[in-house]
């Protein structure tokens, strides 16, 4: 009976899986999720659209079968922004989320750790950005900075970092008072090396499972800030779409196909991401798993 | 001579339900309490001793399951009593100091209100006054300064909280009562101080005790009989004198032999080899014959029945039978 | 005869800041110290395991982890090979950290449950031999759960804390140690945590180790029978300073202090036959926030007169090697 790591690793793995894929909610967050992504990529292949291209249709007509979606006011395709929308609230999504998981695991890893002055500093700094009203704040800082699809997703990355740091600084005080820390310690090892050997992959499991919700509150910001007006004119998000909308009062003469198709899938997209947040919180949290 | 008897034990078979099958944690367990006894039920973790005492308690986890035996509480058989009976049964007849309840205090209720609590649960007719006159009460018996009444459990240190749980126990004046490891993780002094109060309690009381622990010391300062069990069957059972000093089984051999005495020799206690059964798939036969150092071939087929050496001293094991005293 | 001494510490005291409560904080100016350890001398010779005796809040676990330097000490010196600690030195910490070493008390918890059984033994070798090739680690690794009990060896390297029993932990933890083999061991309660059935087996490992390798023992352990066991000499704690020190037969034999007299007569013993009287303490052990003055014993001492709540004994040589820190000695049991 002889292992080796890879095995051990993959097999591990493996019965992560099978809780994942037997737990119901999570699997119905993955095939939805799992739709996003296949559209988000072939999509653009398979129904080909460029929003600069001179627009072919009538103005707000109802869907047909040239426009399953129907057109905008200019004549646009609506199923085509609708898919290319995808692709973008995706990458805001995982990009806006990985800068923000990074920052709030460093800034809750340094705290929790070292504790003392560096704790103070870092959470003081927290809290203020935590009280901070974040519309407000990040209307500023995409109006100051630009509105490029990088710059949203920076702004969106700098300013969702909080609620990672106060949740990977707890764990890191309950890790930090146990006795294999200790006994690092004593074997001589430094800070860093028991920060990011030691205690990181104690906590991984609990940034993981926040990741995904912190990706989908970056996509919600994302919509918001399009819809305000807020987001890169070049780049044909969900919230762009829904702000055309607004402004072309598509609302009013009940041109349903415009607005309610970004929202839906708003709707799901986001719901995919707390789906699978929920069951993955479920299954990395014993407490949590039912019996 | 039956009639004296507060608790009485037969054939008790309790099992539970698990994913993989059914696990057999105490089979056919008997033994006997007479008025004012106290026994003591020693083993290893996982041999099934605290479950006999969930099991006397009607207290056991929803999968577990009484599936043969009866127990039979001042000459009633108890075991196939609905919730609302055994309620009256327990705490007011028998009781119980659960192991390390003294955690399990709440932390933001006042000492006073906690006991009082366990009281009123048990006689919903008592009056205020008199749950408070009782609590003091209960406070003098186990030596804690009623002035104390109104503290909060953190404002207790861990000997305090053991005879808060003590007092607990004792609220409505029990006829017996079971402790699982009333002295685990004290201090040694303090273990010494709860040892004696015990001791005290059951001189002034007159109750029929149940002690479960892995420590057999704590059996020998308190207890009249000693049971002890391996993997869910009492394996000997007898005086405690009998036991330690006539052993007969040599899994109490064993037991006996791990015990270090700073005034004997200095020789690294004997630690039994092997690892307890798996419950799941206990061995054919005697249960200890793959771990036993004097099994023989009948062993691993057939389970021993007891052989009584007078007294109430029973073992059941094949090298024994029919041995003289002196073996 | 001053250089075979592994450790030395003189005077050794450690304290705590201790908070009151919220308000009382606010208002306190001065701050109420723990005197965890409170002026402590002892010294280990080479291949000496000497037990460190006491309950709960005595102060030998602070004791153990302040000689190891894992809490800062404020007051004493220590020695190590008859050289002076110098902890700001990276070069002599490195050093130190590779000659003394600690095993814990919980296996459950001194084990990272996210390390395979290899990487945690391998894991001192990190900081103390960089140069080593996978196949050289392995082997060592390979050695040292051999060495541990833990065999095939091989079975054990690719799995999970979470997998192995509580002695076996333990035995991962011994050869983590053992990889190094250090000179000198603080071993915390190492089998308190353990079935009885195990104990000895891991106690016995502890000594093969030192019979292999000369290393010397802070035994820390509040068992005193497990200390006649296994050491050569034993202290007895209370309240952050050893009472009693001595060779391990004092246990068994002609022990001083009133309270190491009355913790052998409480001892757990089986032995019905010849009951003795025992000496059961009132109350607990004071505070170490409040330790009381004088004889920081008289609150509980069955024999305490008016000198010992004035004057604070000091630990007097009694005979060869047994020093006792008690104004009077009389025998009690």
């Amino acid at each position: 009976m002889s292992r080796n790591r890879f095995d051990v690793k993959l097999r591990n793995f493996r019965g992560f899986l099978r809780l994942f894929f037997s737990n119901t909610i999570g699997l119905i967050g993955f095939i939805m999720l799992a739709f996003f992504i296949i559209a988000a990529f072939l999509g653009p292949i398979v129904y080909p659209y460029d929003i600069t291209d001179v627009a072919k249709g009538d103005i707000l007509a109802q869907p047909s079968r040239e426009f399953p979606l129907g057109t905008d006011q200019l004549g646009r395709d609506l199923l085509g922004a609708l898919i290319s929308g995808a692709k973008i609230s995706l990458m805001v999504g995982f990009m806006g989320a990985s800068i923000s998981v990074s920052i709030g695991t460093i800034v809750g890893l340094s705290a929790g750790y070292i504790g003392g002055k560096v704790d103070s500093i870092l959470m003081r700094l927290t809290d203020g950005m935590m009280v901070l009203p974040v519309l407000p704040l990040v209307m500023v800082l995409a109006a100051l900075l630009g509105t490029s699809i990088s710059n949203i997703i920076l702004v969106i990355g700098l300013t969702g970092w909080t609620g990672t740091a106060r949740l990977v600084r707890s764990q890191t005080l309950s890790f930090k008072e146990r006795q294999f820390i200790e006994r690092a310690r004593c074997m001589g090892a430094n800070n860093t090396y028991i920060m990011i050997k030691h205690i990181l992959p104690n906590v991984f499991p609990v940034i993981f499972a926040n990741t995904i919700l912190v990706t989908s509150s970056a996509i919600l910001r994302e919509t918001t800030l399009s819809f305000l007006g807020l987001g890169d004119p070049l780049s044909v998000s969900w919230g762009q779409t829904l702000n055309g909308a607004f402004n072309n009062g598509a609302v009013s003469i009940g041109a349903w196909w415009y607005y309610a198709p970004p929202g839906v899938c708003i709707i799901l997209l986001v719901l995919s991401f707390t789906f699978l947040g929920y069951s993955f919180d479920e299954i990395l949290n014993p407490k949590l798993r039912e019996r | 001579m039956e009639d004296r008897n507060i608790l009485k034990v037969e054939d008790l078979n309790v099992f539970f339900k698990v994913n993989g099958g059914i696990v057999r944690a105490v089979e056919n367990v008997n033994f006997q309490l007479k008025d004012g006894e106290s026994i003591g039920i020693v083993g290893e973790s996982g041999c099934g001793k605290t479950t006999t005492a969930l099991a006397i308690m009607g207290m056991l986890p929803g999968n577990g399951y009484v599936d043969n035996g009866r127990i039979f509480f001042e000459g009633e058989d108890i075991i196939n009593k609905d919730e609302k009976q055994w309620q009256r049964y327990r705490w007011n007849k028998i009781s119980m100091i659960f192991q390390g309840a003294m955690n399990s205090l709440n932390p933001v209720m006042k000492i006073r209100r906690q006991i009082g609590e366990a009281i009123r649960l048990h006689n919903p007719t008592i009056t205020k006054g008199e749950i408070n006159a009782r609590v003091v009460e209960l406070f003098k018996l186990v030596g804690l300064d009623e002035k104390r009444i109104n503290y909060y459990p953190h404002e207790f240190s861990g000997g305090m909280k053991q005879r808060v749980m003590i007092a607990m126990a004792l609220a409505c004046n029990p006829k017996l009562i079971i402790g699982d490891e009333p002295t685990t993780a004290l201090d040694l002094m303090i273990q010494a101080q709860i040892i004696d109060l015990i001791n005290d309690l059951r001189r002034k009381l007159n109750m029929g005790m149940i002690i479960i622990t892995h420590d057999l010391s704590i059996i020998s300062e308190i207890c009249d009989r000693v049971a002890v069990m391996y993997a869910g069957n009492i394996v000997e059972i007898g005086s405690i004198e009998d036991i330690i000093e006539n052993y007969k089984h040599p899994y109490t051999e064993k037991l006996i032999k791990a015990f270090p005495s700073i005034y004997g020799d200095k020789r690294m206690a004997e630690s039994i080899p092997g690892a307890p059964p798996n419950p799941l798939s206990p061995p054919k036969g005697c249960r200890f014959h793959p771990r036993c150092h004097k099994s023989i071939d009948i062993c691993k087929n057939v389970l021993p029945k007891y052989t009584s050496f007078g007294n109430r001293h029973f073992a059941a094991c094949h090298v024994v039978k029919g041995d003289s005293l002196n073996e | 005869m001053n250089n075979d001494k592994v450790i030395e510490v003189n005077k050794l005291s450690v304290y705590f800041n201790a908070r009151a409560g919220f308000f009382k904080d606010l208002i306190r100016k001065d701050k109420i110290m723990v005197r965890a350890v409170d002026g402590v001398d002892l010294s280990i010779s080479k291949g000496e395991i000497v037990s460190l005796v006491g309950e709960s809040g005595s102060g030998k676990t602070t004791m153990g982890r302040a000689i190891l330097n894992l809490v800062h000490h404020n007051t004493g010196s220590l020695k190590f090979n008859d050289e002076a600690y110098d902890i700001k030195n990276k070069k002599w910490m490195k050093t130190f950290r590779k000659k003394a070493q600690m095993i814990f008390q919980d296996p459950y918890q001194s084990l990272n449950p996210k390390f395979m059984i290899a990487d945690i033994v391998s894991e001192p070798l990190k900081f103390i031999e960089k140069k080593l090739s996978e196949e050289e680690i392995e082997s060592k690794v390979v050695e040292a759960l051999e060495f541990a009990g833990l065999k095939p060896a091989r079975d054990y390297l690719y799995r999970y804390p979470y997998e192995l029993s509580g002695g076996q932990r333990q035995r991962v933890a011994i050869a983590s140690v053992f990889i190094i083999s250090p000179q000198f061991i603080v071993a915390d309660e190492p089998v308190s945590m353990l079935d009885a059935s195990v104990r000895a087996d891991i106690v016995k490992l502890m000594l093969q180790m030192k019979e292999e390798k000369g290393t010397s023992y802070l035994f820390i352990t509040h068992d005193l029978a497990l200390a006649w066991l296994v050491s050569d000499r034993i202290a007895i704690m209370y309240l952050g300073k050893i009472v009693e020190i001595g060779p391990a037969e004092i246990i068994s034999g002609n022990c001083i202090h009133p309270y190491t007299q009355a913790l052998i007569s409480v001892l757990s013993n089986i032995d019905i036959k010849k009951k003795r009287k025992r000496i059961v303490l009132k109350g607990e052990t004071p505070s170490p926030m409040n330790i009381p003055k004088g004889c920081r014993f008289h609150t509980r001492c069955p024999i305490a007169k008016e000198k010992c709540e004035k004057e604070e004994p000091p630990l007097i040589k009694r005979q060869k090697n047994h020093f006792a820190a008690c104004h009077f000695s009389k025998r009690l049991i």
